[in-house]
């Protein structure tokens, strides 16, 4: 577990709009080893998203990142994936590192089959010589990720299939390149519950088959209890806690986190209200001074609005960025 | 014995795909059931694209077995068409007016370049029906004939223009629309330069200067100048004059493309923020890769239809540009031009002005029917619309 694939230093994106310059993630850094599943944690707007697609650059213009590198380690050497040109990165994208997107409905072009669209993803990448070819191939591929029928939904169109059977075309895509890296943009948020269960469990028969890492980005703890191995809890743009699955769930550390805990209704207990954090996500214009947490944390002090507090390791492998731990 | 054996063993079988395809529609019927009253249209219509099917069905096997549901989609687009009585007149007018570009020349009872005047004398500026029925210029060549040859060189220019024109715009509008920021600023602002000017004075100014430097690229090569010929179905004794009808479509298709860079910028904004751009970015896709297989064809229903109501105004340009004497010369046959020598002789030889001008009326307003209807029937919802108005008006009735 100590084998790196993904080294994250200072990883900062920009958002240049009329309004004023939207700093959607400031000095993020975090390390993915080799066969784990990393979980992002947060809010909507935290920049969960933002994060993870500008690990392959899929930041649009008005967004730049700013600073920041990401190594990739493949075969004991490192390549730094934010200076690599647009050409060249479109070999990692897909082939290396794959994403599954958050709604099915949209990612899926309405006019090709989905075949067509599996068969594209290996065609780009010369992993098979000919649309046609590809097709054969998706079959295959259809099979693996459980799409009932194969052979006849090859043909079908987008429209002619549910959000769960959608899904698993969008993640046969994903796997399709058997890429080193399967990152899951909220992979079951669109689906309904029942479909939910079968998709995560199809990403983990997934990982276990080809190897994969999983970068998992998700703002539900309970599929963060039931995937994650590690994880980073984000807030306004930063990483506020990272640690593994097990010290998260039983002795969080940082304010937010474990107001983001009590907020998941325990099944065991009765209880008259759910608790909520107080307030909303800070605006990313013009965030907080300090740490951007305390106008809502209970434990806030005068430090907390004067100083940024780093990431600091706390205990083995535990991660906290705050004054009051 | 064997002989009847096998005979029988092939009616059985052309029986049962009967009845397994009776049996199939059936189920189609009671699945959608939806009926449709079908008119003397509906059923020529149908009967059109049974035609086609079976064409394209011989020369590519099993396309018909493939394709049953573009096929069902193609039918119910032309009943939705029959639906609308402007649509249809405009379909006829349009196909009418084709039909002419493509065999006028063959049709016209004289050449274009055959002037009966040396022959004789009075046939100059004859009235209609003194010696030709729809009468004479003032080289005393038929009408008729110069109408049916003005019909392919304005199908040809309009289809130039629209084949120089859209592709340009089409292009240039993607690449704005998909890069955005500075490349979208530098197009989209050269685009506004167009625009500024009245496409008109544009176009003339550029007819105006370019046949000079056309003539030498036309000269030095015979291939284009043949094909041009065998265009516009001229002789080869026109291609001195060759160059003016080139420049005049080049100049169409410089003003021409701004229009569709914008349209197509706009659908290409909306589209590229689709989920679907976004996860063929992230399979490694080529940007060029990606908006000519996935914007591209998600856009293009709108610009067709802009091409068509387009169409109307090309030809309108032209016979205008044609009728400020730049273009065709004599004898080569156009509306415009017509028009234009024969306003010199106005209210005694009217039929020079009338004529030609309803024509160049008749295919404007069949173009704009034409298009104007494809608008409602292509746009999804309109079209359901359509459908549910006959149907509830079916149901008055009974």
């Amino acid at each position: 577990m100590t084998d790196k694939v993904l080294e994250v230093k200072n990883l900062t994106v920009h958002f240049y709009t009329y309004a004023g310059v939207v700093k959607a993630i400031e000095r993020v850094s975090f390390d993915v080893y080799r066969g784990e599943t990393f979980a992002l944690v947060g809010e909507t707007g935290c920049g969960k998203s933002v994060t993870a697609r500008a690990l392959t650059q899929l930041i649009e213009s008005p967004g730049r990142i700013v600073e920041g590198e990401v190594y990739y380690y493949r075969n004991g050497k490192s390549v730094d994936l934010l200076k690599l040109e647009e050409e060249e990165i479109r070999e990692y994208r897909g082939k290396e590192i794959a994403y599954i997107f958050q709604d099915p409905q949209s990612s899926l072009d309405p006019l090709y089959s989905v075949g067509f669209q599996v068969s594209e993803a290996l065609y780009v990448h010369k992993k098979v010589k000919s649309i046609k070819e590809g097709m054969k191939k998706a079959i295959d591929i259809l099979r693996t990720v459980l799409m009932p029928d194969p052979e006849k939904r090859v043909g079908n169109y987008p429209h002619e299939l549910s959000g769960g059977m959608k899904q698993r075309v969008t993640i046969g895509i994903g796997i399709s390149n058997y890429p080193k890296i399967l990152i899951a943009d909220e992979p079951t948020t669109a689906l309904d519950v029942t479909v939910q269960a079968q998709i995560l469990n199809l990403i983990k028969e997934m990982k276990k088959k080809y190897g994969a890492t999983v970068i998992l980005i998700t703002h539900d703890m309970g599929v963060v209890a039931d995937m994650a191995d590690r994880v980073a809890v984000m807030y306004a743009g930063k990483i506020v806690e990272l640690a593994d699955v097990f010290s998260i769930f039983k002795e969080p550390i940082h304010p937010y986190t474990k107001g983001l805990l009590k907020a998941v209704p325990n099944p065991l207990i009765k209880i008259e209200r759910l608790e909520t954090i107080p307030g909303t996500v800070p605006s990313l214009i013009n965030p907080p001074s300090g740490c951007r947490f305390n106008p809502r944390c209970p434990l806030a002090s005068e430090i907390c609005r004067s100083k940024v507090p780093e990431l600091e390791e706390v205990k083995d492998g535990h991660f906290v960025a705050c004054h009051n731990r | 014995m064997k002989f009847g054996g096998v005979k029988i063993k092939g009616n059985v079988k052309g029986d049962l795909m009967q009845e397994i395809q009776e049996r199939r529609e059936g189920q189609e019927g009671q699945k959608t059931g939806e009926e449709y009253y079908r008119s003397i249209l509906d059923r020529f219509s149908d009967f059109f694209i049974e035609i086609l099917v079976s064409v394209i069905s011989s020369i590519r096997r099993g396309w018909r077995e493939k394709n049953r549901s573009r096929i069902a989609e193609w039918k119910l687009m032309f009943y939705a068409l029959n639906r609308s009585p402007p649509g249809v007149i405009g379909l006829l007018l349009v196909t009418f007016f084709v039909f002419l570009g493509i065999f006028g020349p063959y049709l016209a009872p004289y050449k274009y370049n055959y002037f009966p005047i040396f022959d004789n004398g009075d046939t100059y500026l004859s009235p209609p029906g003194q010696f030709f029925p729809l009468g004479a210029d003032h080289f005393g060549r038929d009408l008729v004939s110069l109408l049916l040859q003005g019909a392919r060189t304005s199908l040809v220019i309009s289809i130039i223009v629209i084949l120089l024109g859209v592709p340009l715009g089409i292009v240039l509008g993607l690449v704005a629309g998909y890069f955005g920021g500075k490349v979208d600023e530098l197009i989209m602002r050269i685009t506004d330069m167009f625009l500024a000017f009245p496409p008109l004075i544009l176009a003339i100014a550029f007819a105006a200067v370019l046949p000079e430097r056309i003539s030498y690229l036309i000269n030095n090569n015979l291939l284009l100048q043949q094909l041009l010929l065998w265009l516009f179905a001229l002789d080869s004794r026109e291609a001195g004059n060759l160059s003016r009808l080139l420049a005049v479509m080049i100049a169409m298709a410089i003003v021409w493309w701004p229009g569709y860079a914008r349209i197509t910028r706009g659908s290409t904004l909306t589209e590229r923020e689709s989920l679907y751009v976004e996860s063929a970015r992230a399979i490694g896709l080529s940007s060029a890769k990606i908006m000519a297989k996935h914007i591209l064809p998600n856009i293009i229903g709108p610009i067709l239809v802009y091409v068509t109501l387009d169409f109307g105004s090309v030809v309108l340009t032209e016979a205008g540009l044609s009728f400020l004497g730049l273009g065709a010369t004599p004898p080569i046959a156009d509306w415009g031009r017509i028009v234009y020598d024969g306003s010199q002789f106005f209210p005694k030889a009217w039929w020079l002005i009338i004529f030609p001008g309803s024509i160049v009326l008749f295919d404007v307003l069949g173009w704009n029917l034409l298009g104007d209807s494809l608008r409602d029937i292509l746009d999804p919802k309109l079209r359901r619309s359509i459908e549910f108005k006959v149907k509830r008006k079916k149901g008055e009735k009974k």
